[in-house]
């Protein structure tokens, strides 16, 4: 799959282990910054709608966003239209939000969970399929509240 | 501090717990529902308690499903409105002190009572720091102002 990948000054560390599994994992990666762990990045929120901006329109399947908590880029992915972004710092969350959301974007917090832990809900969130059924008029509900207030 | 607080039916029995646990803290909490375990559809609860938020009406709300996960993706759907799904307590904190986020959400199925409680104390008792978090919160609006009606 395709994947956009971009995070704050503080997840970058964690930024560069998840690039690496999924490049392992046989996905194509595109990183859309931040490209350093110096300088605090006060734009990550534009980055977090960059990668949402991607899964919009359709040049990523996937995207990943990732901060300090992951509350900030998670805000900023879902607030970009026909994208559902869930944050995820546990497994079981990690399934359900593939399962029952049809998640397309995973937001994860650097300071929240360890590496190991990372890899393990980013393996669970690119392997597990949307479950469809009755998730799929809940979703369209989703889609309906949006145009309600986006352009 | 006026709070709104609405869940699903995953949602309904944590509420009733965290409501008792807010009030006798003597926090005002206002209960939108769903007031059964019937199933409803999750996207209905988080527009109308967003849209509560969005017009002032009341400064917080706590939003419950199963994972967190859904209640967070529609209330941050509605312009002006910043939702957080925080299932530790560093996030719940971070979630107003970085990110002036007025709804936090919650999943019934992921966290316990006890920690589910800790999570609404800390949120409840945090508040937006301002200082180098003001611009971001800025970005965020931006976000929202670019694909708003």
């Amino acid at each position: 799959m395709k994947v956009a990948i971009g995070s704050d000054h503080a997840a970058y560390q964690l930024k560069q282990v998840i690039k690496k599994l999924l490049t392992d994992l046989g996905h194509q990666v595109e990183d859309l910054g931040a490209f350093t762990d110096s300088v605090p990045a006060n734009d990550y929120h534009l980055t977090g709608a960059a990668v949402a901006d991607q899964v919009r329109e359709g040049k990523a399947d996937r995207g990943i966003v990732m901060c300090g908590s992951g509350i900030g880029i998670s805000i900023a992915a879902n607030k970009v239209p026909g994208v559902d972004c869930a944050l995820c710092n546990d497994l079981f969350t990690a399934r359900k939000s593939r399962e029952h959301n049809d998640a397309r974007v995973l937001a994860l917090g650097a300071r929240v969970v360890g590496e190991e832990v990372a890899k393990e809900i980013v393996k669970i969130f690119m392997q597990t399929e949307f479950e469809g059924g009755r998730h799929i008029a809940r979703n369209a509900n989703i889609r309906k509240i949006e145009q309600k207030y986006s352009k | 501090m006026k709070i709104i607080i609405g869940s699903d039916q995953n949602g309904f029995g944590l509420k009733k717990v965290l409501i008792g646990h807010m009030e006798s803290k003597g926090i005002e909490v206002t209960d939108m529902g769903v007031y059964t375990e019937d199933p409803v559809d999750y996207p209905d609860i988080a527009e109308q308690l967003a849209l509560r938020i969005a017009s002032g009406e009341f400064e917080r709300g706590i939003l419950i499903c199963g994972t967190g996960v859904g209640m967070a993706i529609v209330a941050n759907k509605v312009p002006g409105v910043r939702a957080a799904c925080a299932h530790d307590v560093y996030s719940a904190e971070r979630a107003r002190k970085s990110n002036d986020a007025q709804v936090l959400t919650l999943g019934s199925l992921v966290v316990g009572t006890e920690l589910a409680k800790s999570l609404v104390d800390a949120w409840v008792a945090s508040e937006f720091a301002g200082g180098r978090s003001a611009p971001k919160v800025e970005k965020i609006k931006a976000v929202d102002e670019r694909y708003r009606k």
